[in-house]
């Protein structure tokens, strides 16, 4: 078998509300902010990055278990944001994190899911048993042009997993996966372009709502079994609107793609967004529960995952949990927000 | 009178599966198949369009009508009324008995385009100086608005009757682009986007095709086809582009002209009519064409309020789409779909900010 054996998030601290990015642009912020469903979204600070945050999400992932680090062979960094454009992310956090020279990394890019690309690599480099242990990490300091539309939503945040094939360490076993990709040219950012550029609504119904309401489906044809048999789906947050409309859309429950609303408190964290939710989803698992992850990722493609909690969830040690960093907040006002994005320099 | 043996409609809205090509061939043939005309008996295409031109790069759409339809003589009408236009252009062909088939196919395509391009072009819709001076399409809508609103004492927000209404009224046509009620707070809480106009109290500009099979009554007797409706009258006037050089922005005289025209040409007394498609691609547009047509010489309000069930019964432009050279041929099949025995109807569509307006009527399948 093989699955997550742990799990990590961290969210920066700062906030900015829609309404004061909307007051800068001249823009009526309540209508924004309820076309889009985001209130506020997370700001990195100064000296923050999507390695930083990939690490301390791993830390948090790694203070829950009493894992030897030298295990961990495989490292994968899902990010459209890292720090080098040549030089990985991944390697770096191997080192940060002190798991020794043993382990393969590498940095994933698929717009927002290249978390869970790394996270598919891990569990199946684990389950072949190549691999002991993999850590996945999904990373952003998202970016937006100043003005545009992704300017409200664009976030900051990092969630890591790792995953291992001991039945006594799983404690949520993969039971399924499916994958769609296609090429569809919906967000994309050119070799050195600042900012991504998008097609406006086409994001929307050939993108988002094709790519990951129908990786949903496939995946519970694959797994023979009805919205019913989950209990909670954690699915890719652009805004809070596409994961609400997604969950209608399937006949899902609202309480039980609720906790994708975290995005209408801290933004879409881009690679970071489906997976904060599935660790938001973990922080308050009970054993026998099914979820169901699914991501999606621009240009575009959607890797989706059935997972079930086992009973070593209970022996998870504590470490901070996705909710209490939504609670930790500071807010900061547009120039505060430009200084610490590197708008202004 | 000429009968319209064949009808089609593409749904109205954000068409992402469809290129301007598949919107001609699948309106084209359908109206055909609906029509039992076969390509061979078609003597000519009329096709109606915009901005296939810049948003597609498409100068030439008859070689795409020979390459999707087989038919070789075709000719583009080009411009924002073009669909109503196109259709009077394939009657006259007809009357004059160069031709007996005639397929009208309006086309549009404009989700290719991101919303600040769609901005741009329409401003190809109003005069040059304006565009210059930095005004858009909507800005020159606003003015006119601004200007009814004072001159009758109402506020913006009093017109929101009128896209309430059409979008309560869009709520059967399955070819529909909104299809939802739309309520006073939802407007109001939309942002401008030309003061005193709001987003959602505006008309989208959306990809849709709608096409139409005409031919002589000849034809029609020869082959025993049964009309669907018959296109009576139309007239199209234009007038300066320019709202400084109109003498009076708030009303339109190229709507009344070519009321008038076509009106005076059907011979039909008022009362017979029974259908009405209009210009809303704000709420002013289509008051003030209502007006203008002489339905009622003020308070056009309360006329349309009190007329709901004749007056864009297809959700008009605000909540059916406005696939701007499909509409005037969406229109004609709208209208011919609500009339019965002896009734009439007006299909009435201005150019861009009521620079120009086309009105056709058409007869019920009987009339």
């Amino acid at each position: 078998m093989v699955g997550i054996i742990s799990h990590g998030a961290y969210i920066p601290r700062y906030r900015i509300k829609t309404e004061e990015i909307a007051r800068i642009h001249g823009k009526n912020g309540s209508f924004i902010k309820k076309e889009l469903m985001i209130d506020e979204k997370s700001v990195p600070g100064c000296d923050e990055d999507s390695l930083t945050m990939a690490f301390e999400a791993s830390i948090n992932a790694l203070k829950r278990v009493s894992i030897d680090k030298a295990g961990i062979g495989a490292v994968y960094s899902g990010s459209e944001s890292k720090v080098y454009a040549v030089k990985p992310n991944a390697s770096i956090l191997g080192d940060m994190l002190g798991i020794g020279t043993d382990f393969t990394s590498a940095d994933m890019e698929f717009a927002c899911k290249g978390g869970t690309a790394g996270l598919q690599s891990c569990l199946g480099l684990s389950k072949s048993g190549f691999i002991k242990y993999g850590l996945a990490a999904g990373t952003d300091t998202a970016q937006s042009s100043p003005g545009d539309i992704l300017e409200y939503t664009a976030a900051a945040g990092a969630a890591a997993f790792i995953v291992g094939n001991e039945k006594d360490e799983i404690i949520a076993e993969l039971e399924f996966m499916h994958s769609v990709s296609s090429d569809t040219p919906d967000f994309w950012r050119r070799n050195m372009q600042l900012h991504p550029m998008h097609a406006e609504r086409f994001t929307g119904v050939p993108a988002y709502f094709r790519h990951l309401a129908g990786c949903a489906k496939k995946l519970l044809e694959k797994a023979k079994m009805e919205v019913d048999d989950i209990d909670f789906f954690a699915f890719h947050t652009p805004n809070g609107k596409f994961p609400s409309r997604a969950g209608e859309m399937l006949g899902i429950p609202k309480e039980k793609y609720d906790p994708s609303l975290i995005v209408t408190k801290i933004g879409n964290t881009y690679s970071g967004a489906s997976l904060l939710v599935f660790s938001h989803v973990l922080d308050n698992a009970k054993p026998g529960q099914r979820i169901m992850l699914v991501s999606f990722g621009s240009g575009a493609g959607s890797d989706g995952f059935i997972f079930k909690v086992t009973d070593n969830i209970k022996k998870l040690k504590n470490a901070r949990t996705v909710q209490s960093y939504i609670d930790d907040k500071e807010y900061v006002d547009y120039a505060q927000y430009c200084m610490m994005t590197g708008a202004v320099k | 009178m000429i009968p319209i043996i064949g009808t089609s409609m593409t749904k109205f809205g954000d068409l992402w599966e469809m290129s301007i090509r598949d919107l001609i061939k699948e309106s084209g043939k359908k109206a055909l198949d609906d029509s039992g005309v076969r390509v061979s008996e078609v003597d000519a295409v009329y096709v109606a369009n915009c901005f296939s031109s810049r948003a597609q790069g498409i100068g030439q759409l008859s070689s795409v009508v020979f390459e999707e339809l087989g038919i070789k003589n075709s000719v583009v009408i080009n411009g924002d009324i073009s669909g109503a236009v196109a259709i009077q252009q394939a009657a006259e062909s007809i009357k004059s008995r160069k031709t007996s088939v005639v397929l009208v196919i309006g086309a549009e395509k404009l989700s290719d385009l991101k919303s600040d391009e769609v901005t741009e072009l329409t401003k190809e819709l109003i005069d040059e100086a304006d565009a210059r001076s930095g005004s858009t399409l909507f800005a020159n809508w606003a003015l006119i608005t601004g200007l009814y609103a004072e001159q009758h004492n109402v506020k913006a927000p009093d017109m929101n009757s009128i896209p309430i209404i059409n979008h309560r009224n869009a709520k059967e046509n399955q070819f529909a682009q909104f299809r939802s009620e739309i309520t006073h707070e939802k407007i109001e809480s939309s942002p401008f986007i030309a003061e005193p106009l709001r987003l959602m109290g505006c008309a989208s500009l959306c990809d849709g095709a709608a096409a139409i099979v005409m031919c002589s009554p000849d034809f029609e007797k020869i082959h025993n086809r049964k009309a669907k409706g018959f296109f009576v009258s139309g007239a199209t006037s234009f007038e300066s582009g320019s709202l400084g050089k109109r003498k009076n922005i708030v009303h339109f005289d190229c709507a009344k002209e070519a009321f008038e025209k076509s009106f005076g040409e059907a011979k039909v007394a008022r009362e017979k009519i029974k259908a009405v498609e209009s210009h809303d691609i704000c709420a002013a547009s289509e008051i003030l064409s209502i007006e203008s047509m002489g339905f009622v010489k003020s308070n056009g309000i309360d006329f349309i309020k009190a007329h709901e069930g004749m007056i864009n019964r297809s959700g008009g432009l605000k909540a059916c789409g406005h696939a701007i050279g499909a509409t005037g041929v969406r229109q004609a099949i709208d209208v011919i779909s609500r009339l019965g025995k002896s009734e009439f109807g007006i299909a009435q569509t201005l150019s861009g900010a009521a620079s120009g307006c086309s009105v056709n009527v058409f007869g019920g399948y009987h009339a």
